[in-house]
């Protein structure tokens, strides 16, 4: 196996055409994530005619190198602009966007660099040596198991919601809502789309966030004042920050077994990966630090950009060892590899195991590249926030308009976006905790289909959640995870008592 | 106060007018296009699927050789959405100069399901490119041949569960017509994508699935998912010893039928000179191939214009019949 | 407002949601009898919670409002600062109305022309000066964005209808 690694490394390395297409990649990921409005799967279907002429490693390196450094690059738009270029990197806005208003974007983009560079570092490394193992993995999940992890992302709400919980409740139960317009997946039944043809696909996640978080800032900072001098002060920072890694290192490590697993899972996919990684870190984290999140914090950056690049990784897991994509844009490189000639699957690494591992040695080295290549994007970035918010502010608009236009050719979809930008603009002048819409909307149709859909596979019966173990073990867990606040204040406060009393 | 929301009043009447136009018909003035110079400019393709499935490759591996047939840009838009109903209902909406086609793999199912409002005298098929074919696909390890799978079926009826993807689309209704025509009881579960419904045969979480030959290849390839019957006449080379339900009496050969449409009021010149292009582009040589690298060759996919219309009508009241004893 | 007003307001706002929806949900027609669980059992349920919810709310409001009435507890009361206002309309209606004019702007004149205006008129009513200057620069950022999507990725941008649409062909 290590000797095929080497054989891919120097196929990379000494391969001209390899090499440049590893460059390409980067400079394509880092500006086309950064643009909001182009995805990494919509990168990839417009390079995919471009590659039929190339050599099968040389177009795989480009198409799976993009995938991933689009995945990272995603995040720019997030901590900069609180405009998410890919719809996983909304949870590294929650933190990054208020460590660049103090003036520390170079530190957030630092540490959106380092941890999303060790979550794929991390991800290619489970995929070369792990794939048929965490392809065993992924096939003991069904939907009694899917339903389950959607659960226990939803019972994090609590740590979301900040102080006012009943609020938070109704803004997850809100997000479930908007999750159930359009054609119900199970029935083919229209759900309050009151004979508006528009509405029978559904509300798309990327316009509810646009809005809710671009938009809304938007609107709230045009009625600031916007002299010159106004301007955020930018603090030079290094993208290597000793103290500031000692502080995350945990976090990485932890965020990015989480992605992978999450990313294993078909249909899951990153943007779960990364709220699931989110809260659970802030769950984790001490009482007194829980505070700090969504103020900048660098635990939250590093939790959501390890776990959503990870997962990303992850995806090609199932792609690779049975042929089955594990979201969008996987589906698309196994067209790629159509068009070749190629079946991804099972089969591949017995009969081409030199271009699989040409692969994984591309990953490696345009994630190592990644890391030395970042700083003048840094740099170039970093600047952005200089601009006047006169003229940045109305030059957001027309990118989220033109991101949300794009994800697929439609006016309704810009309607949607405009609609919540005012919601979210209303709501936050309410202090209301915006995070907890996205995760009903995310979690939302994973948690109704796949509860749906076990019962149906069961034909009736609802124990099905409750004798298989994974499911077992997920919601047993999630029920005490929501409970164990509750109980040990009770018991401190009885302790306090107890102390009050004896004096 | 007062004067902000009145404001705010009169700012979303002027909103929920612009959402009406959304829907409506947005008057696009005909101005048919000459059909002479035509194509002059760059054509769109709208797909109602997916970027990455099966329709939306279906339609870029076609464009790629009608844009040197015709020498023209064309642009393949994704517009999913309602099983294909959003994108015909923008093709709607867009002028009839013949420079919108649309790609689609469910028009009759949607017609007959009524989410389609346009039928057959909005919407002209240009040609037919692709006849889809089915197979029952099962764990290799669970069943061996179909009558082990009947056995298994009346020994629990509705309990066999049987994977498709989507409902009411073309897998139910294949679900549904095997029930009828082999009487059996089973248990549809429809999944996602074909991803999470490969990964539940694997797992052995689901006892069954219908799906095509190109997306489960490389699983067949491997051994671990057999198919059990094959809903065409003819038996498959690749697989001579699966049977076809035909020889076991069943009446069930339908599959998707991936086809270009156009509206009807476009100048019949133009139409023709798309039909013409596309015959081409069906019988080129790159097209060839990719309809074998997918498995998409085992029946002949081309009918034209007139003779799909024409199929195309058959299908939907037949559907329509099934569809009626569905939502009962 | 007070702060427990604008509670009620919130509460009740969710309250009438929830009861439309209800009603809504009541109309739904599965299309589909072979499943087990149908289309109304997941709203129902949520919407339900959402009504408890919010009347949990409404109590806890009362009952803090009657502890901060009867002295035994503060509200933390912000200060609102006035807002910024432009011929006396404050500048969230502002921005929010020439985010929904650029909206419509796109459906009916196209991209590149609403474009331009939305940039143009929306720099200076947020302060910028030189006109000349921002004239140029909004032409410049539409070009740019025509060029890169429509033209380098072939992603067309929205382009109007009518003579707009004709109009916007000359680009791309």
């Amino acid at each position: 196996m290590l000797e095929y690694l080497w054989i891919g490394i120097l196929n990379v390395v000494t391969e001209p055409m390899n090499l440049l297409m590893l460059f390409l990649s980067i400079v394509i990921g880092y500006i086309g994530g950064a643009i909001p409005g182009l995805s990494g799967t919509m990168l990839i279907v417009i390079l995919l005619p471009v590659t039929y002429s190339f050599e099968p490693a040389a177009a795989f390196i480009l198409l799976t190198g993009i995938y991933s450094v689009t995945a990272l690059s995603g995040a720019f738009g997030s901590i900069l602009l609180r405009t998410p270029g890919t719809p996983e990197a909304i949870f590294t806005t929650y933190d990054g966007y208020p460590m660049a208003q103090q003036g520390y974007a170079g530190r957030a983009l630092g540490i959106t660099i380092i941890s999303a560079v060790i979550g794929s570092l991390f991800g290619v490394f489970c995929l070369i040596t792990l794939t048929p193992l965490l392809a065993n993995v992924a096939l003991s999940f069904s939907s009694p198991e899917y339903f389950a992890l959607a659960f226990m992302g939803l019972t994090v709400v609590a740590s979301l919601s900040g102080k006012d919980i009943l609020k938070g409740l109704i803004g997850v139960l809100f997000g479930l809502m908007i999750a159930t317009v359009g054609m119900d997946a199970l029935t083919g039944t229209l759900r309050y789309t009151f004979n508006y043809t528009p509405l029978t696909s559904g509300i798309e996640l990327i316009p509810v966030i646009t809005g809710l978080f671009a938009l809304s800032e938007f609107i709230k900072r045009s009625t600031e004042s916007h002299n010159l001098g106004n301007a955020i002060k930018v603090v030079k920072t290094k993208l290597f920050e000793r103290e500031i890694f000692k502080k995350i290192r945990g976090t990485i490590a932890g965020t990015s077994v989480i992605g992978m697993f999450i990313g294993i899972l078909p249909g899951v996919g990153a943007t779960t990966a990364a709220m699931l990684a989110y809260s659970e870190t802030v769950r984790w984290s001490k009482k007194e630090e829980k505070d700090t999140f969504g103020k900048g914090n660098p635990k939250g950056i590093a939790a959501s950009e390890a776990a959503s690049n990870s997962a990303g990784i992850g995806t090609l897991v199932p792609l690779l060892s049975l042929g089955i994509p594990g979201g969008a844009t996987a589906a698309i490189l196994i067209g790629a590899f159509i068009l070749h000639g190629m079946q991804p699957g099972p089969m591949l690494f017995n009969s081409d195991p030199i271009l699989m591992y040409t692969i994984f040695a591309g990953l490696l080295i345009s994630n190592i590249l990644m890391l030395f290549l970042s700083t003048p994007f840094i740099k170039i970035f970093e600047k952005i926030i200089k601009v006047p918010y006169s003229v940045l502010g109305p030059l957001i608009v027309v990118l989220c308009l033109i991101g949300t236009y794009t994800l697929r050719n439609s006016f309704f979809d810009v309607i949607i976006m405009v609609i919540f930008g005012i919601i979210g603009y209303l709501l936050e002048r309410f202090k209301f905790p915006l995070a907890t819409i996205i995760l009903g909307v995310v979690l939302g149709p994973i948690a109704e289909s796949q509860f749906r859909r076990s019962v149906q596979m069961s034909d009736g019966d609802f124990s099905i959640f409750f004798t298989r173990p994974i499911s077992l073990t997920l919601i047993v867990v999630s029920i005490i995870m929501l409970f164990l606040p509750i109980i040990m204040k009770y018991i401190r406060d009885r302790k306090v008592n107890k102390v009050d009393n004896s004096a | 106060m007062k004067r902000k929301i009145n404001y705010f009043i009169v700012l979303i009447s002027i909103f929920t007018i612009f959402l009406a136009a959304c829907n409506g018909d947005s008057d696009a003035s005909s101005e048919s296009g000459e059909a002479s110079n035509y194509p002059s400019r760059n054509i769109e393709v709208l797909v109602g699927h997916g970027a990455g499935g099966g329709t939306d490759l279906f339609a870029r591996a076609v464009v790629n050789e009608l844009e040197d047939i015709l020498d023209v840009n064309i642009n393949v838009v994704n517009q999913e959405g309602g099983a294909g109903v959003v994108a015909l209902q923008n093709a709607y909406n867009a002028p009839s100069d013949g420079y919108t086609l649309i790609a689609d793999a469910a028009f009759s199912i949607t017609t007959a399901a009524g989410t389609n409002a346009y039928g057959l005298d909005d919407f002209t098929p240009i040609a037919r490119f692709q006849n889809d074919t089915y197979a029952l696909w099962v764990n290799a390890e669970d069943f061996s041949s179909i009558e082990e799978f009947i056995e298994a079926v009346e020994e629990n009826p509705g309990q066999v569960t049987v994977g498709g993807t989507g409902s009411l689309g073309m897998d139910e209704m294949t679900v549904f017509m095997l029930e009828q025509a082999a009487d059996m009881d089973l248990n549809f579960v429809p999944m996602e994508g074909a991803g999470e419904m490969h990964a539940g045969v694997l797992g052995g979480h689901l006892d069954a699935m219908v799906d095509e030959f190109g997306p489960t290849k490389s699983l067949a390839d491997d051994g671990s998912i057999v198919p059990l019957v094959v809903f065409s006449e003819e038996r498959i080379d690749e697989f001579p010893d699966v049977p076809t339900t035909v020889e076991l009496g069943w009446d069930l050969t339908d599959g998707n039928e991936r086809a270009f449409y156009i509206k009807s009021d476009t100048d019949p010149e133009i139409i023709e000179i798309l039909e013409n292009a596309m015959k081409e582009a069906y019988e080129s040589e790159d097209y060839k191939r990719y309809e074998e690298d997918n498995y998409l060759h085992l029946r002949d996919g081309w009918l034209n214009s007139a003779d799909f219309e024409e199929r195309t009508e058959e299908l939907i009241e037949k559907y329509q019949v099934i569809m009626d004893e569905l939502q009962q | 407002m007070a702060s427990y007003k604008k509670d009620y307001i919130f509460y009740g706002i969710v309250i009438l949601f929830a009861i439309f929806f209800l009603a809504a949900t009541t109309q739904i027609h599965s299309a589909n009898n072979t499943a087990t669980l149908g289309p109304k059992f997941w709203p129902m349920m949520i919407l339900i919670m959402m009504l408890v919810f919010a009347f949990m709310g409404i109590i806890k409001t009362f009952i803090t409002h009657k502890r901060i009435v009867n002295g035994n507890m503060t509200w933390t009361e912000e200060s609102e600062e006035p807002e910024r206002r432009l011929f006396n309309i404050p500048l969230s209606l502002i921005s929010m109305s020439s985010i929904m004019l650029y909206a419509l702007g796109i459906f009916f004149i196209g991209f590149i022309l609403s474009t331009i205006i939305f940039l143009f008129v929306l720099i200076q009513l947020l302060g910028g000066k030189k006109k000349l200057l921002l004239l140029i620069l909004s032409i410049v950022i539409t070009g740019v964005c025509v060029l890169l999507f429509s033209n380098v990725l072939s992603i067309p941008l929205p382009r109007g209808i009518g003579i707009f649409r004709e109009l916007s062909f000359l680009f791309y």
